[in-house]
């Protein structure tokens, strides 16, 4: 446990109210001990600036927003544009049922997906956004049959 | 682009509590991402106990691109002293050897959970001159959690769980722990005090949760990912 008082002269320090050689004038110890006790400092920020930290931080996720979002743009570039996209059958009217859409396929170029219609159990639907195509491999398990289904994508 | 980031141990004991659990989620995201990097100093990974956190530390061994550097000895000291002589920049030990291992690796974001360093980390880069977005970048755990996000490991439902778990079960008791205790002392005018300044820090802090959820949430809206 460190003594307040020394304490105090520590955390002066970290705080940038006072030099190295001020401490070490208050503290009256040799500069390694004085290196000694920065080396194991747990410095805890005055209150005041947690609110300029959370400020930062908030502009941390904004540029994580931005070069994240550039990169996942240029690995989506990279590589082939297609992906597979689940779907929620509604038994009471299959034609209106719901895409459910990666979410790593979801950027300023994804293009998003304006009509679709899918009879019976569809068990997975293709994207592929250089031909401007969504392909829907659908089974109807009552009967057996099994057929595929298209649709259209809005840029 | 390869994205550096290195890591202080304060992320990887954050991720690895029981009630937050994000280990199989940050080791998926390490695993299927080899356009990133994340790098740690040998002392900094050794700073995260075996003791509780050995079957973490095993699995991330595994993997190529979580990559554990020994330090430079020599260059770290120099580091040090410049930091300190020449920028008059105070920062402990173990943090010095997060930001040099930053610097080193010409990393593009530094995480920690330590608002002290990440403080210190500004500090660092506003007495260089440092104004690059993403050249040793601060970020905290909820930032680490926002890049998996972005990067498509997890899907929105997780994101919010995650994010406001982490505030539940680690923000709020890292700030009970290390702020208020210490500063409740005095007499009852000199506490209320200190208690009002407490909550709205926190409400402060709570904000910086809430924000990226709020944004995320109004763009999945736009996307038409969720009905009105």
């Amino acid at each position: 446990m460190i003594d307040p008082e020394i304490e105090k002269v520590v955390s002066s320090l970290f705080n940038n109210e006072i030099s190295f050689s001020s401490a070490l004038k208050k503290l009256k110890i040799s500069d390694k001990q004085l290196q000694e006790l920065i080396d194991n400092y747990h410095w805890i920020p005055p209150l005041d600036k947690i609110k300029q930290i959370s400020k930062l931080e908030n502009d941390s996720i904004a540029l994580i927003n931005e070069v994240i979002q550039k990169e996942e743009i240029k690995t989506q570039k990279s590589k082939p544009k297609c992906c597979e996209v689940s779907i929620r059958i509604n038994p009471l009217s299959p034609r209106e049922s719901d895409y459910v859409i990666p979410r790593n396929f979801i950027s300023p170029l994804t293009p998003v997906i304006e009509s679709f219609s899918v009879m019976g159990n569809c068990e997975s639907i293709l994207v592929d956004t250089q031909r401007n195509s969504m392909h829907a491999h659908a089974r109807t398990y009552d009967h057996g049959f099994e057929y595929w289904m298209s649709g259209r994508i809005a840029q | 682009m390869t994205i550096k980031i290195v890591l202080d141990a304060s992320v990887l004991i954050d991720i690895d509590t029981n009630r937050v659990n994000l280990v199989d989620t940050f080791i998926n995201f390490v695993n299927s991402k080899k356009n990133y990097e994340i790098i740690m100093s040998q002392i900094n990974f050794d700073e995260v106990a075996n003791l509780y956190h050995s079957e973490m530390k095993r699995r991330l061994g595994k993997i190529d691109n979580f990559i554990v550097k020994p330090l430079d000895e020599l260059e770290f000291e120099k580091f040090s002293s410049h930091i300190q002589n020449d920028l008059g920049v105070f920062i402990n030990k173990a943090d010095r050897v997060v930001l040099f291992q930053g610097i080193k690796e010409n990393s593009n974001f530094i995480a920690t959970s330590d608002t002290g360093f990440f403080d210190k980390i500004n500090e660092y880069r506003t007495k260089k001159g440092i104004t690059t977005n993403g050249q040793i970048s601060p970020i905290t755990t909820i930032g680490m959690l926002n890049i998996i996000f972005k990067a498509g490991i997890i899907d929105s439902s997780v994101f919010f769980d995650k994010s406001l778990a982490l505030f539940k079960y680690k923000e709020i008791d890292s700030y009970f722990s290390q702020v208020v205790i210490q500063d409740l002392k005095g007499d009852g005018n000199k506490r209320n005090e200190t208690t009002k300044n407490h909550i709205e820090n926190l409400q402060w802090r709570f904000n910086f949760y809430k924000k990226p959820l709020v944004d995320e949430y109004k763009n999945m809206k736009r996307l038409g990912l969720i009905q009105a």
